[in-house]
């Protein structure tokens, strides 16, 4: 019994260390020659936006998330209330900043479920966790963009029960290429935007100050998909 | 409930200090016997009808203040995992509130070390800044602000009298990269006759035009700091002349539409979400989410034809209207 239990604390321990050993992905500069006529039809795809919400990151436990929740109610039912804006033409506005450069491209127009995909067996920076090799025969393209974003609305850190800063706009996600022969990255950019309120904001209900800041991280996020394209 | 603790302590947001600034000025104004003046004489009215004569009161205090500019988007980062100890029910509020009072502290701290470390973008100036008063500044900006009509400077102690009186406390910043300075200005108006009531108050953001120079150090301290007080006191104009375009009757508009404009502050794109009043030589007048009004640079070949036909190139470099 004795041994089985070491055993198991041992595979525990290995699956671990495995799990941590996997670096993660840096952000990586569009690589020259990229896109151009040459490198082939380019798909771009977008995921499903995020509905604009508050969260709490750090409340973790079940009553913390509770009082942190009614203290920022007012908050909460504010943010539900902003929209995306003009987000969802981000996927036709980077395809047409795309095509300026002469490349052929292809817009996908069903949303982009990156969970959906088989993972892949890479174990390096420079290439994708999650095989997009199918998706290359699927839409007849040799390379796909995808536009990912996972969050966004106004989040508020906490330790527990106590907030430990000003709630803030964020727009979280990431850009890449892939070259869907190789399944290598040829451009990656995580997208990590916070953005405080400019003076006070505690101002309900309409918190104007946080209000701006939401949209101010909007662009910020949209730009920093459609620069490497616009130049 | 912690939060708006926190909004009445030690960290009042900037653009409120100047507000109740204000504010404590009108509640210590008192009569007073004698008025000492300073004429000023008005230039030209080019961009608003001429207003008749008005009073700008000198606010309390000599000195006029100067921050740099802070951004604290990455203040107050995720905090740690913490397991409270909780020898019962009272034990456990105890924790909590130990646990409160210390992060609390950890916060200003934080936020005075940004607020400090952005001050010191303004080290190499101070011996200009701490000799520029209120007096100095308002009456630069009296002779400059030609399109708010006639207005002479009163004493803070001075007796409201039978014109239209202004209040107005300025605080400027520099932007981090120098190439800017920004004004707040929280301002009051009274209407003519001596009525306690305001008829207008207001923040007037103004944000000058971002300035070039290989050495912003030498470009601001040349001629004893004289560029740092001619745009501060170019910049208290342009808030002058807002506020009273904004005093004259306006015809009855479309509903407010917002967007999002974006701006040039020093070397930086910045972003306002807003409502687009107007545009004039190459600026561009919003108000804001708060019911602000921001005088902004507009990012350059963004302005229409016409507002840039509007101006002409006085010596400095500074745009007027025609």
């Amino acid at each position: 019994m004795l041994k089985i239990r070491k055993a198991l604390a041992l595979a525990v321990l290995g699956l671990l260390v495995g799990g941590c050993a996997t670096p993660p992905q840096p952000p990586m500069a569009l690589a020259p020659g990229a896109l151009s006529a040459a490198g082939g039809r380019v798909g771009v795809a977008m995921s499903a936006l995020p509905k604009v919400e508050t969260s709490f990151p750090g409340a973790s436990c079940l009553l913390c998330l509770m009082f942190a929740s009614a203290a920022n109610s007012t908050l909460s039912t504010h943010t539900s209330t902003l929209t995306a804006e003009d987000l969802p033409k981000l996927k036709a506005d980077t395809a047409e900043a795309i095509r300026r450069k002469g490349v052929e491209v292809v817009v996908i127009e069903e949303n982009f479920a990156l969970n959906d995909l088989p993972s892949s067996d890479a174990k390096t920076p420079g290439f994708a966790r999650k095989d997009h090799g199918a998706l290359r025969q699927k839409y007849g393209i040799d390379k796909l963009l995808v536009i990912n974003v996972t969050g966004l609305g106004i989040w508020r850190n906490y330790s527990a029960y106590i907030p430990t800063g000003d709630p803030k706009a964020v727009f979280v996600g990431m850009g890449y290429l892939v070259n869907l022969k190789t399944n290598a990255y040829e451009w990656y950019e995580p997208i990590n935007i916070n953005r405080a309120s400019d003076g006070s904001w505690d101002e309900p209900p309409k918190f104007p100050g946080l209000t701006n800041a939401y949209f101010q991280a909007l662009e910020m996020g949209k730009d920093k998909i459609l620069k490497p394209f616009s130049n | 409930m912690i939060d708006k603790f926190e909004f009445l302590g030690r960290t009042l947001p900037r653009l409120a200090w100047a507000s109740i600034c204000v504010l404590a000025c009108l509640l210590c104004a008192s009569p007073a016997s004698a008025a000492d003046e300073a004429p000023a004489a008005a230039a030209n009215s080019t961009s608003a009808a001429p207003t008749p004569g008005w009073t700008l009161r000198l606010p309390k205090d000599e000195a006029v203040s100067y921050r740099g500019l802070a951004r604290f988007d990455n203040a107050g980062g995720p905090g740690a995992q913490i397991l409270y100890p909780a020898p019962g029910i009272a034990g456990l509020l105890v924790a909590i509130a130990t646990h409160g009072a210390i992060v609390d502290a950890q916060k200003r701290a934080e936020k005075d070390r940004i607020q400090a470390a952005a001050d010191s973008v303004l080290t190499p100036y101070r011996a200009v800044l701490d000799t520029y008063t209120h007096r100095d500044l308002m009456r630069m900006g009296l002779q400059k602000a030609g399109g708010a009509g006639e207005g002479r400077l009163v004493e803070f102690a001075a007796p409201r009298t039978e014109e239209r009186m202004v209040e107005s406390v300025p605080v400027f910043f520099m932007t981090a990269d120098a190439k800017a300075l920004i004004l707040d200005a929280a301002v009051v108006v009274y209407s003519p006759g001596g009525a306690q009531a305001p008829v207008y108050q207001n923040v007037i953001r103004v944000i000058s035009e971002p300035q070039d120079s290989r050495d912003m150090a030498e470009f601001w301290n040349a001629r004893q700091g004289e560029q740092l007080r001619e745009k501060s006191a170019l910049l208290f104009a342009r808030a002058l002349e807002i506020v009273f375009k904004e005093l004259q009757p306006a015809p009855a508009g479309e509903a407010a539409v917002h967007k999002t404009v974006r701006y040039m502050e020093g070397g930086t794109e910045r972003m306002e979400r807003g409502q687009v009043l107007g545009e004039q030589c190459d600026r561009v007048l919003i108000k804001n989410l708060r019911g602000w009004l921001m005088s902004v640079p507009a990012r350059p070949g963004k302005t229409t034809d016409a507002a840039t036909a509007s101006c002409s190139t006085v010596a400095g470099g500074t745009q007027v209207p025609r």
